[in-house]
């Protein structure tokens, strides 16, 4: 039995007591998802704190036995998912968020730290490259960085992520396939463009 | 079917590596939402001053601050320093009718 058979257990017996636990097991992979289909921090909280509202809301409605039987990985990342078109569909009317002069609004609030011991100058350099496949993945078209996303940085399997996306596991292949290829692409433009740089 | 492209070391690592911690924020905002926590204040009234707590499904409870703080200290003492405290036990009571009696008040 894994955590999260544990966890629906425990959901299925007392949903109440249960659900903060939930809520601490999968708020980071929840939000982590949100921030990198929607590329902003406040779209990202906003998609993840509705999802994790909407699943209370769900579990709340459902029959112990339904309960019991959740595979909660894949049933919380399409809701997440779900809540990030809705997120993605009123910023499109809206309009950009109005820009902070406090600070990037586009910068996450909580990266991965580095070891403690890395140097200031290793630290500097994660953090940047960090920030470049951030954004070489937000150039994706959206239904391959999906898959990547759900794939790869969530590591989801292609069952999971296929009944997350409610695609074929064929098709979830094919738009990782797809996804990688066009990051490689990305990464040997960049390449060329600094040999470019370097010998211009 | 495609076959998936064999995904390098470096690849793996630098996706992986994109996870991020959620704002503490979020989990506080998830339990109020859902009534499993409160968040309180102190409000200005007629009465003096009055210490309301209150979740996603509404007004918890209002009390009247004690000059001596003895209500602060009872109501939110608890709570952590962003005004909010986790209730799980008292909200469970709270929505079971047969922790209800007749006269309390149900918001």
């Amino acid at each position: 039995m894994d955590a999260d058979d544990r966890l629906t257990a425990d959901l299925a017996d007392d949903l109440d007591g249960a659900f903060d636990a939930l809520v601490v097991a999968h708020q980071d992979r929840l939000y982590t998802i949100a921030l990198r289909m929607l590329g902003d921090v406040g779209d990202a909280e906003e998609a993840a704190q509705d999802a994790l509202v909407r699943a209370y809301r769900a579990l709340a409605g459902y029959e112990r036995s339904r309960i019991a039987e959740l595979r909660l990985r894949p049933w919380l990342t399409t809701i997440v998912l779900n809540r990030c078109r809705s997120v993605a569909a009123r910023r499109a009317t809206r309009g950009p968020r109005p820009v902070s002069i406090d600070g990037d609004p586009n910068r996450p609030l909580a990266e991965p730290s580095a070891p403690e011991a890395a140097a200031p100058t290793e630290v500097a350099e994660r953090h940047a490259e960090g920030e470049r496949w951030a954004a070489r993945l937000a150039a994706l078209p959206t239904p391959y960085r999906a898959a990547i996303v759900l794939r790869h940085v969530d590591g989801l399997s292609y069952p999971e992520t296929a009944a997350a996306l409610g695609r074929p596991e064929g098709t979830v292949k094919a738009q990782v396939h797809r996804g990688i290829a066009l990051l490689r692409t990305m990464l040997e433009a960049e390449a060329r463009r600094e040999i470019e740089e370097m010998t211009a | 079917m495609t076959t998936p492209l064999e995904i390098t070391d470096r690849e793996a690592t630098a996706l992986a590596d994109l996870t991020v911690t959620a704002p503490p924020s979020l989990r506080t905002s998830v339990l109020v939402e859902v009534g499993l926590a409160d968040r309180y204040g102190l409000v200005d009234s007629p009465l003096g001053p009055l210490v309301v707590a209150w979740n996603g499904l509404g007004v918890v409870s209002v009390e009247i601050a004690g000059d001596d703080g003895a209500s602060l200290d009872d109501g939110i003492g608890r709570g952590n320093e962003n005004g909010e405290r986790a209730h799980h036990e008292q909200e469970r009571k709270r929505r079971d009718p047969a922790h209800r009696t007749s006269d309390a008040p149900v918001f």
